[in-house]
C-alpha cells in the first residue's frame, strides 16, 4: 500500500507539474486556464464516485451485505470532497473568467445541491446507532438521491432556459489534452487510494462495533468500555 | 388487498381525528404561514408590481416552510407514545402505515393551500383561475410523498427535527420549480400552452417517488 501510495503521489505531482509549467498558456484566458486541469479531474472524480456510491446502496439492497453498505458511504465522502473541491476550483476560475463568483447554470446548481443532498446523507449515517437499520436507511437515501439528480438537472436547466449565458467551446491544444487526461488519471488514482484507505478504516470500524456491542466472553476476554451505572 | 385498503384507510382518520382534536396545533401553522406572506412583502419590496410577479414564489416558499412543520410533527404519536410498535404488533402493513400517513400529510398541506392561496391573492393582487388546482394538487403530492419518507425516518431521534429539512429541500427542487412555474403560467393564463412540460416533469416525479417510497416503506417503517 505504501509503495502504491508513493507511485500515486509521483504520479499526481508529475501530471500537475505538466499542466502548470510546461503546456503551453490559453490563446484568450492566459494562465487562469490552468485551473482546467484540477477542476474538471475534481468534478468527473465526484460524479464517478457518487456513481460509485449508488452502486454501493443498490448492491446493499439487493445483497444485503455490510460491505456494500461501507462502499456506498465510503465511495459517497470521496465524492464529496471531490465536489467541494470542484465547487470551490470552479468559483476560483469563474471569477477571473466570467466575472462573477457563481452563476445559475444548470451544472453549477445541480453540483451545489448535490453537495447538500450527500452531505444530508452523511449527517443522517452519524444519526443512527443500529448498524442494520443504519445501513437500510442509508441505502434507500442514497437511492433516491441518485433517481432524482436528473430530475433536478432537467427542472433547473429549463428554469434557465430563457437566458442561458454562457457557453465556452474551445479548440485545444493537443498538449493541453493530454495534460487534461494525465491529470484525470492522476485523481482516479489519489481518489482510489483513498476510497481503499476509507474502506480498511471502515472495516475495523465496524469490526470494533461488533466487539463492543457483545458482551465479554468469559474472564480473561478483553472488556468492553461500560458507561457508568449510577444510583 | 381489501384489508391493506381498510388499514390506510384506519390509519387516515386516526390521524385526521387527532389533528382536528389538536386543533391549535393547526391554526398556529396556518397563522405562520400567513405570516411568512407579510414578513416576505416587508422584506422584499414596497413595488405592487414586482411583488405581482413574484407571488408564485412565495406562495411557495411559505408552502413549503408551513408543510415542513406539520411534517417534523407527523410522526410524534407514533414514536413518543409507542404507537409504532403497537401499530405493526397489531399486523398493520407498514406500506399502508406509509399510504395513511401519506394521505394524511397531503391533506394537511392541501389545507394550508386552501388557506395560503387567497391569502396570496388579497395581498399581491391576483385572480385565481380554475387550472390553478391541478399544479396545486401535483406539488401537494410531490412534497407529501417525500416528505411522509423522510419524516418517518428521521423521526425516531431526537435531532431528526433538524435533519428533516436539510435532507427534504434539496429533494424537493423540482417539486418547487415545477410549481412554481405551473402557478405563475397559469395565474398570466398560460397563452402558449407552456404548463404542459412542467406540468409532466411534476407527474413524473410524484410517480417516481410515490412508487420509489411504497417499495422502501416496507423495509424502513418495518420497526420505529
Amino acid at each position: 500500500m505504501f509503495v502504491l501510495s508513493v507511485i500515486a503521489a509521483a504520479f499526481f505531482a508529475f501530471a500537475e507539474y505538466r499542466g502548470l509549467f510546461i503546456v503551453p498558456p490559453d490563446r484568450m484566458m492566459g494562465d487562469v486556464y490552468r485551473i482546467l486541469f484540477v477542476h474538471v479531474p475534481s468534478a468527473w472524480m465526484s460524479m464517478l464516485f457518487f456513481l460509485l456510491s449508488f452502486v454501493g446502496s443498490a448492491g446493499y439492497l439487493i445483497r444485503r451485505s455490510p460491505a456494500w453498505d461501507r462502499l456506498s458511504y465510503c465511495a459517497a465522502e470521496v465524492g464529496l470532497v471531490m465536489n467541494g473541491l470542484a465547487l470551490f476550483l470552479g468559483s476560483v476560475w469563474g471569477k477571473p473568467t466570467w466575472g462573477v463568483w457563481w452563476t445559475w447554470d444548470p451544472r453549477l446548481t445541480t453540483t451545489a445541491l448535490l453537495f447538500v443532498m450527500y452531505s444530508g446523507y452523511l449527517i443522517l449515517r452519524r444519526l443512527i446507532n443500529d448498524p442494520d437499520r443504519r445501513a437500510k436507511v442509508a441505502a434507500s437515501v442514497g437511492l433516491l438521491i441518485f433517481l432524482n439528480v436528473p430530475l433536478v438537472y432537467m427542472s433547473v436547466k429549463w428554469w434557465r432556459s430563457l437566458h442561458q449565458v454562457q457557453s465556452n467551446p474551445n479548440s485545444m491544444d493537443p498538449s493541453m489534452v493530454v495534460s487534461l487526461r494525465l491529470s484525470a488519471f492522476a485523481f482516479l488514482a489519489v481518489c482510489l487510494l483513498l476510497l481503499i484507505f476509507r474502506l480498511r478504516l471502515a472495516k475495523k470500524e465496524a469490526d470494533l462495533e461488533e466487539r463492543l456491542s457483545l458482551p465479554p466472553e468469559g474472564p480473561g476476554a478483553p472488556r468492553a468500555p461500560q458507561s457508568k451505572v449510577t444510583t | 388487498m381489501n384489508l391493506f385498503f381498510r388499514q390506510t384507510l384506519a390509519i387516515f382518520r386516526k390521524d385526521l381525528a387527532m389533528e382536528v382534536r389538536e386543533g391549535h396545533h393547526l391554526v398556529s401553522i396556518v397563522l405562520f404561514g400567513v405570516l411568512l406572506l407579510l414578513l416576505f412583502s416587508f422584506a422584499l419590496s414596497v413595488d405592487p408590481e414586482l411583488m405581482r410577479r413574484m407571488a408564485p414564489g412565495l406562495l411557495w416558499l411559505a408552502v413549503f416552510f408551513t408543510s415542513i412543520l406539520s411534517l417534523s410533527h407527523a410522526f410524534r404519536k407514533e414514536t413518543e407514545d409507542g404507537q409504532w410498535d403497537g401499530l405493526l404488533l397489531l399486523g398493520t402493513d407498514p406500506r399502508a402505515l406509509y399510504l395513511g400517513k401519506l394521505m394524511t400529510n397531503l391533506a394537511l398541506v392541501l389545507l394550508f393551500q386552501a388557506v395560503l392561496l387567497p391569502m396570496m391573492a388579497i395581498f399581491f393582487d391576483q385572480s385565481l383561475p380554475l387550472s390553478l388546482g391541478v399544479s396545486l394538487f401535483l406539488g401537494s403530492l410531490g412534497i407529501a410523498t417525500v416528505g411522509t419518507l423522510y419524516a418517518g425516518l428521521t423521526a425516531s431521534f431526537r435531532e431528526g427535527q433538524l435533519l428533516l429539512p436539510l435532507l427534504l429541500f434539496p429533494m424537493l427542487v423540482p417539486v418547487l420549480l415545477c410549481s412554481v412555474n405551473v402557478t405563475a403560467l397559469a395565474l398570466a393564463h398560460d397563452l402558449f400552452g407552456q404548463q404542459r412540460a412542467w406540468l409532466k416533469l411534476l407527474i413524473l416525479f410524484d410517480t417516481i417517488f410515490l412508487l420509489g417510497s411504497l417499495l422502501f416503506a416496507e423495509t424502513l417503517f418495518d420497526r420505529s
